[in-house]
């Protein structure tokens, strides 16, 4: 119900009106009540100070009357429709003054004034336990995507329930198999890559990983299959780097294609490999709220075994933030009273970003794409667009 | 136009179109983008509760040349009519032997469905009880099957591989095979050009084809003249993969796996001319509206567009939920709302539309202009037959030319 919403016209310290700090200043604001009535009891402060100020200082003034006048208006207006109009830089009349001495004291009050009714307002939200404020990030002005899922048993959701009742990874989700992952590398892996590949599968309950022996992904898949492998995560490499990672659904796909950036391996953030325990681990996958999220983030969950061993207290997650998917793995602790948690991480960490997301196995010619976005980057991102 | 995931609907799309849309997960949906309230409205005309993992919509067709009545098939061996005349909507399903239904054709009481193994079947729809369809083997593969619209008794079929490829059958003669296309002769290095006919399109008439491949060509084939493409589109430097085709006067629209839809001029193939914007995911299948301006697509990306075909503008965009197999779009009939009485209404509607199809089909618009052609001599007397078909064809083009102008005239004048 409450906004914080930018409210003008406090009643003005010394003179009438000082525009710049109404506009920054906020509603004090005690219950929910009051906040119709706040503005008229303001407004009427403000009328009775104005004219009784203005006698005093009519000889400054002259100039600015006219101003103050359309600014109250500009007021009033924006009290119902927010900061939508744009709004007309007004000179403060203090500054129009010429007695130097005068003008900062003058200054001076009212710079006090403000600051103290900023305090005042600071002090009534914190007590009426309003929220402060705050402000905008990137992902608040995000651009409102037409597939997002919010609610997945909501009644006009019954068609997406029906998909993923269909899908490609309902029968993991109805826990029909476990899932079991070969890993595997670009041809020739340096260290790196190869230590990142076993890492992952530290990561991976029941994975597997082999040198790719310059077989084809076509192959691969189809022997994969064969000997009852349920996914492929193909590590690539460019400049002794891990780059890309390419995670193959079987038997009947989809097919999704990472880049794979910030590999910082179990070493490298100083831990050891042998704090890892042997535990499933617990898998946490946050924000991936539109229809292609739902979809990525199913497929990177069916990579493990849906039943994780708490004994081991181990968590991976997978966090979206615009569009990347940062990857963490932590041992938790619960404090004695269970109210606090400590968190170790162990390693590795890295970062993804989708490229495509292609129905059916590895079929990079000819496959359908579900999504991609090679080719026309600039035309569909955007800084508020996130397709995740 | 900015990219974007929201519903659109362009200010100057005030075209009456409704669409019918089938999906991955086996929903066939019925959307109505002109109306005032909710152009982004939709309604299923099956119910979700019976789909299971095959009854993914693979191929839907209109039934008959007023477009009342659409033939639904799906990746298993169920076909469902869905019949609209007369402002109710009835349904009747049926049953082949084998799956998936990629193609589905009426010719007068039989329902003819390409089928994923290569067989085309033909069942009697009057008939009571269930009886063996008629099986036609063109091969051991069929991507689709497809319907000449303007002589109801031709399918043409293509598929992957070479014994697969472009094949045309006459319907009334007992499926006789009256066309199969041949290879591109071998390359450079004596190898032979792979050969994946995903999508055929029936060019103003039965005896002119397109077709597209997902290794990547378009071709475009005459069946009078010769059993090679008589035109041909190929992209080796661009890799595109094209799934769909639709082709209407001298243009072929393409889409691709990657979510690129291409214009290309028959009469020079060389490069595309259009390309239509707005696509993040592979397209799946286009149909063209009954004036040829409106290019309807279905997208992987669970969106249908409407694009306008001359001038590339995106004019109509929404999320249908799930990924989007196959597109129908449809004139709509006039009073939607109610629906006892435009019996009379409707049928005028629909033999306009007919009527408007004809004029489009031949073209008798400026007689002086004819008269001109016609007094005109001929050219290089020595081949009589074969001038005659080049001026012929000449005059067809300029004709062409001069009805585009008309039809878009003719558009304004029924926008005002």
């Amino acid at each position: 119900m409450i906004k914080t919403k930018r409210k003008p016209a406090p009643p003005p310290v010394e003179q009438d009106s000082d525009s710049d700090s109404s506009f920054d200043a906020e509603e004090p604001q005690d219950a929910d009540v009051d906040v119709q009535v706040e503005p008229v009891t303001d407004s009427s402060d403000e009328e009775a100070a104005s004219s009784s100020k203005l006698s005093k200082k009519q000889s400054v003034e002259d100039l600015e009357d006219e101003d103050e006048d359309e600014d109250d208006e500009d007021d009033d207006d924006e009290e119902d429709e927010d900061d939508k109009k744009t709004r007309i830089p007004v000179l403060n009349p203090l500054s129009l003054m010429r007695n130097k001495e005068q003008r900062l004291a003058l200054f001076k009050k009212m710079k006090k004034e403000k600051h103290k009714k900023k305090m005042q307002e600071r002090r009534a939200r914190r007590k009426a336990g309003v929220p402060a404020n705050p402000g905008h990030t990137i992902e608040s002005l995000r651009e409102k995507d037409q597939t997002e899922v919010a609610n997945l048993n909501d009644s006009d959701n019954e068609e997406l329930q029906k998909e993923l009742e269909l899908d490609d990874f309902s029968s993991y989700f109805e826990r029909s198999y476990e899932p079991k992952v070969l890993i595997t590398f670009a041809d020739n892996p340096v260290t790196k890559t190869r230590k990142f590949g076993l890492e992952l599968s530290r990561i991976f309950p029941n994975a597997l990983v082999k040198i790719r022996n310059k077989s084809s992904v076509k192959k691969i898949c189809k022997s994969a299959e064969r000997e009852e492998f349920t996914d492929v995560v193909i590590i690539n490499e460019d400049r002794r780097k891990p780059n890309g990672l390419l995670v193959i659904h079987l038997p009947n796909g989809p097919t999704a294609h990472f880049k794979v950036s910030n590999v910082k391996l179990t070493s490298d953030i100083k831990r050891n490999h042998k704090e890892i325990t042997k535990h499933r681990p617990e898998v946490i996958l946050t924000n991936f709220t539109t229809r292609l999220g739902l979809t990525v983030g199913r497929m990177l969950g069916a990579l493990f075994h849906h039943d994780p061993e708490f004994r081991g207290r181990r968590a991976v997650t997978f966090h979206n933030q615009r569009d990347y998917i940062f990857f963490r793995h932590h041992r938790y602790e619960f404090s004695k009273e269970g109210k606090r948690v400590k968190l170790r991480e162990l390693g590795p960490r890295f970062t993804l970003k989708l490229r495509s997301l292609q129905e059916g196995t590895f079929d990079s010619k000819t496959g359908d794409y579900a999504w991609i976005i090679s080719n026309k980057r600039h035309a569909m991102e955007s800084r508020r667009r996130f397709f995740l | 136009m900015k990219w974007t995931t929201a519903n659109l609907k362009h200010a100057n799309y005030t075209a009456n179109h409704e669409l019918y849309v089938g999906t991955h997960t086996g929903s066939f949906k019925h959307l109505v983008p002109s109306s005032e309230k909710s152009p982004h409205g939709q309604s299923n005309l099956s119910d979700l509760v019976g789909l299971d993992k095959d009854s993914r919509v693979t191929s839907l067709a209109f039934g008959d040349e007023a477009q009342t009545e659409i033939l639904l098939g799906r990746a298993k061996n169920a076909v469902e009519l869905h019949s609209f005349a007369e402002g109710k909507s009835t349904r009747k399903s049926i049953s082949f032997t084998a799956a998936p239904i990629v193609g589905l054709a009426r010719y007068n009481d039989k329902l003819i469905a390409g089928i994923g193994n290569g067989q085309i079947q033909s069942l009697e729809l009057e008939v009571d009880e269930e009886s063996e369809p008629v099986v036609i083997t063109t091969g051991n593969q069929i991507d689709h099957l497809r319907q000449c619209a303007q002589a109801r008794n031709i399918v043409a079929t293509g598929g992957k591989e070479r014994q697969n490829n472009l094949k045309v059958y006459d319907l009334s003669s007992d499926g006789k095979q009256i066309f199969s296309s041949k290879n591109l002769p071998n390359d450079y290095l004596q190898l032979e050009v792979p050969v994946w006919d995903s999508d055929i399109g029936f060019v103003d008439g039965p005896s002119v084809l397109a077709t597209c491949s997902r290794t990547g060509y378009v071709r475009l084939y005459d069946t009078r003249k010769q059993r090679r493409p008589v035109a041909s589109f190929a992209s080796e430097e661009h890799g595109m993969s094209f799934t769909t085709l639709v082709a209407r006067g001298n243009f072929i629209y393409t889409g691709t796996t990657m979510g690129a839809l291409k214009a290309f001029d028959t009469r020079r193939m060389k490069t595309h001319v259009h390309t239509y914007k707005g696509f993040t995911g592979g397209i799946s299948d286009l149909h063209l509206d009954i004036t040829g301006r409106y290019l309807s697509s279905a997208s992987l990306d669970r969106y249908v567009r409407i694009h306008d075909s001359e001038s590339t503008v995106l004019l109509y965009q929404c999320y249908v939920k799930s990924k989007a197999t196959k597109i129908l779009i449809r004139q709509r009939e006039n009073e939607p709302q109610d629906s006892e009485h435009p019996e009379e209404d409707t049928e005028l509607e629909v033999d306009n539309n007919v009527k408007q199809n004809k004029t489009v089909k031949a073209t008798p618009v400026d007689n002086e202009y004819e008269d001109l052609f016609d007094q005109m001599p001929t050219v290089g007397d020595s081949d009589g037959s074969e001038g005659e078909e080049e001026t012929a064809t000449k005059q067809s083009k300029a004709k062409l030319k001069r009805k585009s102008i008309n039809q878009s005239l003719k558009t304004k004048k029924k926008k005002l």
